[in-house]
């Protein structure tokens, strides 16, 4: 991507620059996480990934290709590599049953049928449902989180060479949430599909993403890999954003000891899973009572 | 997003014309809608038309804004002009080109009839331009509200109108990301099979229906929890209040009025 600017409505009286200058390069296979305040561009950006918004300054590269195209000529092809889930992607639903509905994309690329049924179960169960059970049920007599995860398989169904999810677990409660977010981190892995997350948990970013996008009023503010992003919270701070919860507290703790003169080593700023965190501690607070 | 089309769209201003009390407007803008019929003569058709440029200098909106939501119906205007000259075999014949012969009065006539479409549509915008929905409604409100005891539910139709009126940008904005949604499911809405076209359509409609119904729900959930019962006994934070400058804009318009039916006796 160079150089990319997008302008909304351009030669109306409602006109408004939503990108700027926006230069970047997304290795495949990579987990990139997009965070930014609300109306910072994410959508944007990701819009453009796919062509469903074509830059309208500069040029983005997507595989082989190149857009701007003229009349979105065979953008139907990119968009079947690159896949992308919405904000609340439920609302997509529409199908009779949820079969047909995970199906819609692949009848969309004309798939054969024999093939179409396997791809469907192989979705439905890897987002954590039973095609057996569920397969034949309305989609709208799921519960919310059902729904959303029909959505998903929808989309992992065309089993994109990059995969876009723009806030995947908003509205969700903190269990599915967790269920979601480990379903696309499994599906990272296994398939080594690129994946791109935008999101709001500063959280999540750090823990799931290796390489991260703070975008600020439609330009790129901070980048980097989550521990070299969260190193300046002043820089975090000044745009309308948090540290996570984990850095938070590791700078808490690294102040206190240093407030108390004990003599304990300072906790690296790297960690974001919890269980490392407990680990560097008890290491920590082993040496000392060994020391004593 | 895709920009919502310019017909009808409210601009913020404070000109004479926007600080007019809605109902004076709205009854204005029916005088004048008669005086537009009334003028018959190039004279009077005159004053009519120096009245609307008048009402749009004084307004501030550009004029370029406003010959683009005439853009619609231009179609219309031109088609309605060529059956007015095509047909009407009135006063001297002017040419001839096979079967087809055009008279002087079909002239004039189909000259006329595209004159006063414009001006209508230029004064109703004018109107729906300088006034916001919601102080349309409670307008037409008011107007209306002498019919209650005749079981006319005035304030039922008005606050259908404003809340039409205010879900119309949230519609739009649903449909669009909807469509895109399902575009990157592959859907195709502008080219292959009819009957595939068809399904894909469908992929948008059913989730707005059910979006739109989820959402009146709420809503109508929303204003029970609020209190709501109807417009009995409602008092009202935005007060319309008429003014010595309303009375004078409807007087200046029965003006206008007058001097055109003294045209038609010069």
């Amino acid at each position: 991507m160079e150089n990319v600017g997008y302008t909304y409505g351009e030669k109306t009286p409602f006109e408004h620059r939503a990108l700027h200058q926006i230069s970047l390069h997304i290795p495949s296979g990579r987990y990139i996480g997009i965070i930014g305040h609300t109306g910072s561009g994410k959508s944007t950006l990701i819009q453009l990934c796919n062509g469903l918004l074509q830059p309208t300054q500069g040029t983005l590269q997507a595989g082989e290709w190149t857009l701007p195209v003229k009349k979105g000529r065979g953008l139907h092809l990119l968009r079947q590599k690159v896949g992308m889930a919405f904000q609340y992607p439920e609302y997509q639903l529409f199908e009779e049953t949820v079969r047909k509905d995970v199906a819609y994309g692949l009848d969309n690329m004309d798939f054969p049928k024999e093939l179409i049924s396997l791809r469907v179960n192989e979705a439905l169960r890897k987002v954590g449902l039973d095609p057996e059970e569920i397969g034949e049920q309305s989609p709208f007599s799921l519960s919310g989180g059902q729904m959303r995860r029909v959505a998903l398989a929808g989309i992992l169904v065309l089993n994109p060479e990059v995969l876009i999810l723009d806030e995947p677990t908003a509205g969700l409660d903190p269990a599915g949430k967790q269920q979601i977010l480990q379903m696309i981190a499994r599906d990272h892995r296994e398939e080594k599909r690129t994946t791109i997350l935008v999101t709001h948990s500063m959280e999540d970013a750090a823990f799931y993403c290796d390489y991260l996008y703070v975008l600020h009023q439609g330009s790129i503010y901070l980048e980097g890999e989550p521990k070299d992003v969260f190193r300046y919270p002043e820089k975090i701070r000044q745009v309308g954003l948090d540290l996570p919860e984990i850095t938070r507290f590791i700078m808490k703790f690294n102040e206190e000891i240093k407030a108390k003169k004990q003599d304990i080593p300072p906790l690296p700023l790297d960690i974001f899973k919890i269980e490392q965190l407990v680990e560097e501690i008890e290491k920590r607070f082993a040496r000392k009572r060994g020391g004593i | 997003m895709i920009p919502l089309i310019p017909i009808g769209q409210y601009m913020a201003g404070s000109s004479y014309l926007h600080r007019r009390d809605p109902r004076a407007k709205f009854i204005g803008t029916v005088i004048f809608l008669f005086l537009v019929f009334l003028a018959n003569t190039p004279l009077a058709l005159g004053i009519v038309a120096g009245a609307v440029l008048l009402g749009i200098l004084v307004s501030g909106i550009p004029i370029s804004y406003i010959f683009r939501s005439l853009k619609p119906v231009l179609w219309l205007l031109i088609l309605t002009a060529f059956i007015q000259v095509l047909t009407l075999k009135k006063g001297e014949l002017l040419l001839t080109i096979g079967p087809l012969s055009i008279y002087e009065g079909g002239v004039k006539e189909g000259v006329f009839i595209t004159v006063r479409v414009t001006l209508l549509m230029i004064s109703a915008s004018l109107l729906t331009l300088t006034t916001s929905p919601i102080r349309l409604t409670d307008g037409l409100e008011n107007l209306f509200s002498p019919l209650k005891p005749f079981r006319f539910p005035a304030h039922e139709i008005a606050l259908m109108i404003s809340i039409s009126l205010r879900f119309i940008p949230t519609l739009w904005e649903e449909a669009d990301r909807i469509k895109k949604a399902q575009m990157s499911r592959g859907a195709n809405f502008s080219t292959g099979p009819l009957q595939k076209r068809l399904n894909h359509i469908l992929s948008l409609i059913v989730p707005l229906f059910v979006q739109s119904f989820k959402r009146a729900e709420e809503m109508a959930l929303a204003m029970e929890a609020r209190g709501y019962r109807g417009g009995e006994g409602r008092t009202r934070y935005r007060r319309l209040e008429w003014r010595l400058g309303d009375t004078l804009f409807l007087v200046i318009i029965l003006l206008i009025g007058g001097i055109i039916l003294a045209t038609r006796y010069l």
